[in-house]
């Protein structure tokens, strides 16, 4: 099955003796040939983080974000749908009712949320709650600058995840004009 | 405990390793009896990373509970997460679409060999050669950033969904594949030479820690470790799921079943499985990646089994249905498990550092173990 | 001139009136120099040990204290002496503190007999290398007792393996030494030093700088290597470094001892470790004999012998240990004892076997 040969041994001690000394002598030169050129010719792996970033992928989920409309306010209809399947019970939404103006100039009950609290502590950042929203307005973000000393500030408000930088990759999608490929359900 | 509460003997040690030891690979706890440095007898403790998967599962629904199996096997978590979908789906009835099958096999066989490149690392450090764990991890790491790209996480990726993938693959990502694939194919060698090949390495796995075919049967043992010792059994092959039956690829079974065998097995899995990766983005149809489930996900009354090969070993996932958004009841085989219970008989009669050198050949994820 | 007048008031004033009141005072200036440079010597070595591993590893190793790194181990040095000092309740505690000056004490006294330069030998005693390889192998003793007091099981197998492991690998040591007395006629650490002059048959070409050095005569190569791999196991590095073994006994016999207990064993442990290289470069590689130009003119004085050739060469050698450390794994107990009875104690027998028939065939 191609496997790596096993240690063939001479059935004369002396001779299995000097073999000995002779495989470990050659296998270990071998050995230092590779971290030899490891550590001179091959370039370093390490990235010096807060000096030097990665750039991370679109679809890096992270810090969650709600999309606003052209006056600011959130798309979100508070239906309650990543609430119910958030499998974590991190995210918690109140309805309330809004009047808006059409751009017809009618104007329009609407939900909206009241208090829409994501607690990041407990998030697993499964992306579940991403794809069951009926508008798409929740996108996990490259977004993980958020870490705390103190638990209670990872529970962001609804301002806290208006934030507009950086893109999720659907937000890159439709800016970019590039087909919708991910996020969708 | 039995055997364990006997008085020790004054010429004995009984000494305890773990949950804190730097090689127990997480929290296992082995008891061993000790005459000087030789092992008399080992008994195992598990359960201290218990964290009621199964329950978590039969209460949150498929759906909810598809971001958990990434917790269990965390060096694997594709396989893991493919078990329990094709559970799922052969419960209901659910059709996966083309693409998304072949996105399936590419996604864990590209997680397979990240996952035997941990254990080549952590084995060769198990038995001192500290280096080559960084060398495998630099090269898992080329892997974990296409997962990044592909699914957005590099561990807990929660790609595999019930009815196809969460994501395609984003444009791009099949040249950087490839060249991923021919750079870890191209550093294999250098694995040999730095470690399976030395001779002080050759003189501390080879010959140890042998199982035989019967007692890794007898034991349920499954994946590497039952191949290494010669049990010539791949579910990939003898019970195909997804499209491995269109696939070309050699299981890979040794002879002796020692820890050489259990190494070398996986590093020709990872062969395998570049092979198996090469032939999934070449064969890679177009088309849906997902089937649209009803927004309220219900599993009818009846009984599945879906169980896919594991990084390591057969991970099985058996539902009963009750008609619910939740199986009524959820078991899952862990080929950790399995593999962890030869150890007791393997280790007694071989020396302390052999210990390590025994754990770390059957590559136990300890999250897997007690689930 | 003005400065000789300051130097000269300062000796005049301060230093001849302490001289005259305790004349034993000077003996303790080459001690002043040698705990400096162990100190120092120290420092540099643990920042070299991590470059050396990251560059071997692809990665980068210490960046941020100073230019790359270098004060690292300064600062770790600081780190391990504001720690808490915790002693197991269960211990010996008096065994448990006086172990790691056991183990330190005599890797520092060794450096007496090891001849920097010309004339940089705190004490040229006629039993020099009898002298360093006897206080040399105490060290095992702080060792044994770090392991049997803190009263740690893992602690107890690694001082067992401590104590077994330094114990054997003195034989091939010494007999790999053998060959150099034989070879020198003398103890002497200094007349080792100038005996490798030149002048005597060498696998090197005649006539240049380093034909006399001993590792180019048959038995002085073949017991150069063994010396080397001796030393190895001597200070508990890769693939011999058992007692301390990290992914089976945790840290082995140190595993209880922490802040400035546990920095003196580190301290002892790198010491040692540029000690055996110094030993090594010493009587093998010509000490501090220039390789290039032994009295050289003009601008090649400054590749002529001198205190700088001995840097150069323990460098090299530590370089090669570590390169070696951070490839090779670790050897099983029994393998390692077979490794030294079965496999370099005959060796250094069927050597000095060798080095008799070459002492006698071309003369010392």
């Amino acid at each position: 099955m191609g496997h790596v040969p096993r240690t063939q041994v001479s059935s004369n001690p002396i001779i299995a003796f000097f073999q000995y000394v002779w495989s470990s002598l050659i296998t270990a030169a071998k050995g230092l040939r590779v971290t030899g050129y490891n550590a001179w010719l091959r370039e370093r792996v390490t990235v010096a983080y807060p000096k030097q970033e990665l750039d991370l992928s679109l679809r890096t989920r992270a810090k969650h974000r709600v999309l606003v409309d052209d006056t600011g306010d959130p798309i979100c209809i508070a239906c309650g749908q990543c609430q119910r399947i958030c499998p974590d019970h991190c995210i918690l939404v109140t309805r309330k009712k809004v009047t808006v103006t059409t751009p017809e100039g009618e104007e329009k009950q609407v939900n909206r949320p009241d208090e829409f609290v994501i607690d990041l502590a407990r998030c697993m950042y499964c992306n579940l709650c991403a794809e069951v929203c009926p508008v798409d307005c929740l996108h996990l973000t490259r977004d993980f600058k958020y870490s705390s000393g103190d638990v209670h500030t990872m529970r962001i408000e609804l301002e806290g995840l208006l934030r507009p930088e950086p893109l999720s990759e659907y937000e890159a999608n439709q800016t970019d004009g590039a087909d919708d490929e991910g996020g969708e359900e | 405990m039995q055997g364990h509460a006997e008085p020790v003997h004054h010429e004995e040690m009984l000494i305890n390793m773990g949950p804190q030891h730097p090689s127990t690979h997480g929290v296992l706890r082995l008891l061993l009896r000790l005459r000087g440095e030789v092992i008399e007898s080992a008994r195992f403790v598990i359960g201290y990373l218990h964290r009621c998967h199964e329950q978590l599962t039969e209460q949150n629904g498929w759906i909810r509970a598809m971001p958990l199996p990434d917790r269990l096997d965390y060096l694997s978590p594709i396989t893991s997460e493919w078990a329990m979908a094709l559970a799922a789906e052969r419960l209901a009835q659910v059709e996966v679409p083309e693409r998304a099958e072949w996105l399936r096999v590419l996604s864990s066989e590209l997680y397979r060999i990240a996952s035997h490149l941990v254990f080549v690392g952590t084995f060769a450090m198990d038995v001192g050669a500290t280096t080559m764990f960084l060398y495998t991890f630099r090269e898992r790491e080329l892997l974990l950033d296409i997962f990044e790209k592909l699914s957005g996480q590099r561990m807990t990726c929660h790609y595999i969904r019930v009815g196809g993938v969460g994501w395609d693959l984003p444009s791009g990502l099949d040249a950087e594949i490839r060249r991923v694939l021919k750079t870890v194919e191209s550093r294999l060698p250098e694995y040999d030479d730095v470690f399976t090949n030395n001779r002080v390495a050759r003189a501390r796995i080879e010959g140890v820690g042998t199982m035989s075919a019967e007692r890794c049967r007898a034991f349920g043992a499954s994946g590497p470790v039952a191949r290494a010792s010669g049990v010539d059994f791949d579910l990939r092959r003898d019970a195909p799921y997804g499209v491995y039956d269109k696939l070309d690829f050699d299981v890979v079974t040794g002879e002796r079943g020692d820890c050489l065998d259990r190494l070398t097995c996986r590093t020709m899995e990872i062969r395998e499985s570049i092979k198996l990766c090469r032939q999934a983005l070449d064969g890679l149809p177009e088309g849906d990646i997902r089937t649209k489930l009803p927004a309220r996900f219900k599993t009818p009354e009846g009984v599945a089994y879906g169980a896919v090969e594991g990084g390591r070993g057969e991970c099985g996932y058996f539902a009963i249905g009750d008609g619910g958004e939740a199986p009524y009841r959820l078991k899952i085989r862990s080929g950790c498990f399995s593999n962890l219970h030869l150890i007791e008989k393997a280790l007694a009669g071989w020396k302390l550092a052999d210990v390590v050198a025994i754990l770390g050949s059957i590559d136990i994820v300890l999250g897997d173990v007690d689930r | 001139m003005e400065e000789r007048g300051w130097l000269e008031s300062l000796v005049n004033g301060l230093v001849q009136p302490l001289y005259d009141a305790v004349p034993w005072i000077v003996h303790l200036v080459p001690l002043l120099w040698i705990l400096v440079l162990v100190a120092v010597s120290v420092l540099i070595l643990i920042w070299a040990e991590r470059k050396v591993s990251a560059d071997i590893q692809s990665r980068v190793g210490p960046l941020h204290h100073g230019p790359i790194g270098v004060f690292q181990s300064v600062w770790d040095a600081l780190k391990l002496l504001t720690k808490e000092d915790t002693i197991p309740r269960q211990a010996d505690r008096l065994v448990f503190c006086i172990a790691p000056f056991i183990a330190f004490v005599p890797a520092v006294l060794v450096y007496v007999v090891i001849p920097f330069g010309k004339g940089w030998i705190a004490a040229d005693l006629n039993v020099g290398l009898w002298y360093l390889l006897s206080v040399g192998s105490l060290g095992v003793v702080g060792v044994i007792v770090a392991g049997w007091a803190s009263n740690n099981k893992w602690s107890l197998l690694g001082g067992m393996r401590a104590a077994a492991q330094l114990i054997t690998y003195e034989i091939p040591m010494f007999l790999s030494v053998v060959v150099v007395i034989m070879m020198a006629g003398t103890l002497s650490m200094d007349d080792i030093v100038r005996n490798q002059a030149g002048g005597r048959w060498s696998l090197a070409p005649p006539e240049t700088p380093f034909a006399g050095w001993y590792c180019f005569t048959i038995p002085g190569l073949i017991a150069s290597v063994l010396y080397l791999v001796a030393a190895l196991a001597e200070v508990n590095r890769q693939p011999f470094d058992l007692p301390e073994a990290e992914s089976e006994l945790v840290s082995g016999f140190n595993t209880e001892y922490s802040g400035m207990r546990f920095a003196i064993f580190f301290l002892a442990e790198f010491s040692n470790t540029a000690l055996v290289a110094g030993i090594a470069a010493t009587i093998f590689f010509g000490g501090w004999s220039s390789p290039i130009v032994s009295e050289g003119e003009g601008i090649w004085q400054i590749f002529g012998d001198g205190i700088v050739w001995y840097f150069v060469k323990i460098t090299a050698l530590i370089y090669g240990m570590m390169w070696v450390k951070w490839t090779l794994p670790r050897v099983r107990i029994d393998q390692m004892l077979q490794v030294a009875w079965k496999g370099l104690i005959p060796l250094a027998l069927i050597n000095v076997a060798i080095a008799v028939a070459h002492v006698a065939w071309v003369g010392p």
